[in-house]
């Protein structure tokens, strides 16, 4: 259906034309590469010097980046654009002047590590030497003489006592010069003849030794280290202040940045393709459509090329290539968030998407709503011109902004007020109603859920399947509907679909035990289907809530809205209610019109499983690239 | 004031109170492990946020019972319904199902949440099925939202 027919490339060439089409691959991106499968006398390409060079350029740009953005924010304003460019004008930031800045910024940061390390270390110094602050004795003299030993350091509060009384038989002279609650520092000069009884009482009181690793007197090297503190700090400023400077090369360097990226892919690719002595070789995938583009487009390189174009064997795994119409193209995200369609089944996008459409605008149920967010969204698509899936979501929302308007001008809500009546009926007014509408829009959803089943098994050729688990459970869907709103002969309709599910439902089992309880377990799932049904309650619960909290801000804004203050302070809040309740909610429409598809709809007929179809091409973080040979 | 009108308000009482409560919970349990992912990568902020979002609606849910009771007994308006006592427990009973339902909906829903922040730390592409998760959870929590719904509009 909506999946494009992919067909099995093969390139194979001269080693020393690799890095020419490598490049012009890159720049058709159109080729989904599949790493090579090593063989006899084919062996795995090896990046080697040049993909490692790649590497070691990228991370160098992108750590100096990362360091320049951290002093410099970028003054950009809220709809700033990536920079549209063509390759070659991208890959000509790459020159000897960005590299300089590079450098430049390399030695900087050098020099700010220098500078926060002997922060650290000062910081250090000065916590360390704090307690010792009133010691008036330089700290190079605390050192042992030829009969005395001196010891400085500290002591845990509550064992200091027992230590000066172990000490008692000893000549020390022990001093406090300061300490906490939990630890005493001291210092201590004992004869060199009692050093042994000294030495032991310290241990059992739990004496640490203390070492700042300065020869001065205390007070004066913390003054000392808090002087190179504050020069530190201007350092540090003078620095930032320069790196500042280099703001204006912001984009140069991000240039640069892609630049590398891009030669790092190209050598990248080497890695997936397969080598010989002299050959290359390159395996992959391409549209059936642009097939003979990228032919064309790669014998422009010397004859030397071969290229073959064949299509999938029965034991390859193509990948998965969307093909839906522009509008449709961005509902696949929904289908690609759960999972890719696999190889050999059609893509559902085209029949879920109506559906995911309804769904939103039901959940939303606000015309006013849907009018801010298509305009909202639209504005964003036109001014920042997002690119991949934040594009296709921004596009989804803006069709639910439409569905909304639509469910809104039925079920006339408008910012929660009734400026318009209902056009069909209000939900407020008849809930059981809006109960049963949605319910049975998921009735619907669900039967075009088996249907489809029904028609892919068809499809591959498997009559009895598609009739057994489809038609039956159908029957007995729409009969027991039937039965409940009365219509005569339908209890037997569900009846025959009951007994044939009972009895058919075992048929690929072996035994008869084993097909009797495979059509027991059947006919006992159909529980499941009365769930699927119920979920559906969810359209109506979230878009009464839309409705019911807009109401809850109008009511508080109203009632607020006495006096001129009381104005300001209304349209302030109602600005902020409606814009929570937008976003809140159209969050939850988006995430619970999902959970329908994946869950109630998908898991009726849709396997998945599939991996994504990504051309090899340039990939940029700062820059949009342009002039591109292909385009799809 | 009668005492039917008391009981209604014991239901908006439950219905705000308990649901608030399970989503400051959630929110919470979602909060500590988005605070986690972003200290590693600060990128990841905005889809943290989204999914620390997620355990919050019940709170609103319970406000929206509590509200639409409120509207019903007529306390906004300023002239009160004469609510018999049976009515008034029946808003009571309203307010219960969106009070319990969304207290432990909200925790769970928080739970998953966080996990799946976690989950988004290591595979951040993978933040919608994340969502997805999450809102499995939700789901109790409008069916109770219904319910809630349903009682409160035809109890009058």
């Amino acid at each position: 259906m909506a999946v494009d027919k992919v067909q099995k490339v093969t390139i194979v060439g001269m080693s020393s034309e690799f890095e020419a089409v490598s490049a012009a691959l890159q720049r058709m991106r159109a080729l989904h590469i599949d790493e090579i499968i090593p063989g006899e006398g084919l062996d795995k390409g090896q990046g080697g010097q040049t993909l490692s060079a790649a590497n070691a350029a990228t991370d160098r740009v992108s750590a100096a980046l990362s360091f320049l953005n951290t002093y410099y924010s970028k003054k950009s304003g809220l709809l700033s654009q990536k920079p549209v460019m063509t390759p070659q004008e991208l890959l000509s930031a790459d020159c000897p002047e960005n590299w300089m800045v590079v450098e430049e910024l390399e030695a900087l940061r050098t020099e700010m590590a220098a500078l926060t390390l002997d922060r650290t270390k000062k910081t250090a110094l000065c916590e360390a030497l704090r307690p010792y602050e009133a010691l008036r004795v330089p700290l190079a003299d605390i050192k042992d003489t030829q009969n005395t030993r001196m010891y400085l350091g500290t002591v845990p509060q509550q064992a200091l006592q027992t230590m000066i009384d172990d000490c008692a038989n000893t000549d020390a002279v022990i001093e406090q010069v300061g300490g906490d609650e939990q630890a005493v520092c001291i210092y201590m000069v004992v004869s060199a003849c009692y050093e042994k009884e000294a030495e032991a009482a310290m241990r059992t009181a739990g004496f640490a030794q203390a070492d700042p690793g300065v020869p001065g007197v205390p007070a004066q090297e913390i003054a000392r280290a808090e002087q190179a503190l504050k020069e530190n700090e201007a350092a540090q400023a003078a620095l930032i202040e320069r790196v500042c400077t280099y703001g204006e090369k912001l984009s140069a360097l991000e240039k640069l940045s892609d630049a590398c990226a891009v030669k790092y892919q190209q050598a990248a690719l080497k890695e997936q393709s397969g080598q010989t002595e002299k050959t290359f070789m390159i395996t992959g995938w391409v549209r059936a459509r642009q097939a003979e583009k990228l032919r064309e487009a790669l014998m422009l390189r010397p004859e030397t090329l071969f290229i073959q174009i064949e299509d999938a064997a029965a034991e390859d795994v193509p990948p998965t290539a969307f093909k839906n119409g522009r509008l449709l193209s961005n509902f696949e995200t929904v289908t690609e968030m759960y999972s890719l369609p696999n190889a050999y089944e059609a893509d559902p996008t085209a029949i879920m998407a109506p559906f995911f459409f309804c769904f939103f605008g039901m959940m939303m149920s606000d015309a006013g709503y849907g009018i801010v967010m298509t305009l909202v969204l639209s504005l964003f698509l036109r001014l920042m011109r997002p690119q991949g899936t934040l594009k296709k979501i921004a596009v989804v929302v803006v069709m639910g902004g439409l569905s909304s308007l639509i469910w809104g001008i039925l079920f006339g809500g408008w910012f929660g007020v009734a400026f318009f009546p209902a056009l069909w009926f209000e939900p407020l007014e008849d809930p059981m109603k809006m109960l049963i509408v949605s319910l049975a829009i998921g009735l619907v959803h669900i039967t075009l859920g088996l249907v489809e089943n029904g028609r892919r098994l068809l499809t591959k050729k498997r009559y009895v399947d598609a009739f057994c688990d489809t038609v039956f459970i159908l029957c007995i869907l729409w009969g027991a509907i039937g039965m409940l709103l009365g219509v005569p002969f339908c209890g037997y309709i569900a009846l025959i679909g009951v007994i044939g599910l009972f009895l058919t439902a075992g048929r690929d089992r072996k035994g008869i035990i084993s097909k009797f309880t495979g059509g027991f377990s059947a006919v006992y799932g159909l529980t499941s289907y009365l769930s699927d049904i119920l979920s559906y309650s969810r359209l109506f619960g979230m878009g009464l809530t839309t409705g019911v909290i807009a109401l809850v801000f109008n009511t508080l804004a109203e009632m607020v809205m006495t006096g001129p203050i009381g104005y300001v302070f209304g349209v302030v809040l109602l600005l902020v209610g409606h814009t929570f309740n937008v976003l809140i909610n159209a969050l939850g429409a988006y995430v619970h019109s999902c959970r329908l598809q994946y869950i109630e709809f998908y898991g009726k007929f849709y396997e998945g499983g599939g991996r994504a179809f990504v051309p090899y091409a340039y990939q940029t973080k700062y820059v949009q690239l342009s002039d591109t040979d292909q385009t799809v | 004031m009668s005492l039917g009108i008391v009981f209604a308000l014991l239901g908006v009482v439950l219905a705000v109170g308990l649901a608030c409560t399970g989503s400051a919970k959630g929110v919470g349990i979602a909060g500590e492990s988005a605070a986690g992912v972003c200290s590693e990568h600060p990128e990841y902020f905005g889809k943290c946020l989204v999914l620390q979002a997620l355990p919050g609606t019940q709170g609103i849910y319970g406000l929206l019972i509590g509200f639409m009771i409120m509207r019903a007994v007529g306390l906004l308006s300023g002239a009160l319904v004469d609510l018999s006592v049976y009515q008034g427990l029946a808003f009571m009973a309203a307010g219960a199902i969106i009070g319990i339902g969304g207290l432990f909906s909200a925790i769970a829903q928080g739970k998953t949440a966080a996990a799946g922040i976690s989950m988004v730390g290591v595979q951040s592409n993978e933040s919608g099925k994340a969502i997805l998760m999450a809102i499995m959870v939700e789901t109790y929590a409008v069916l109770s939202l219904l319910a809630s719904i349903l009682i409160t509009l035809y109890v009058l």
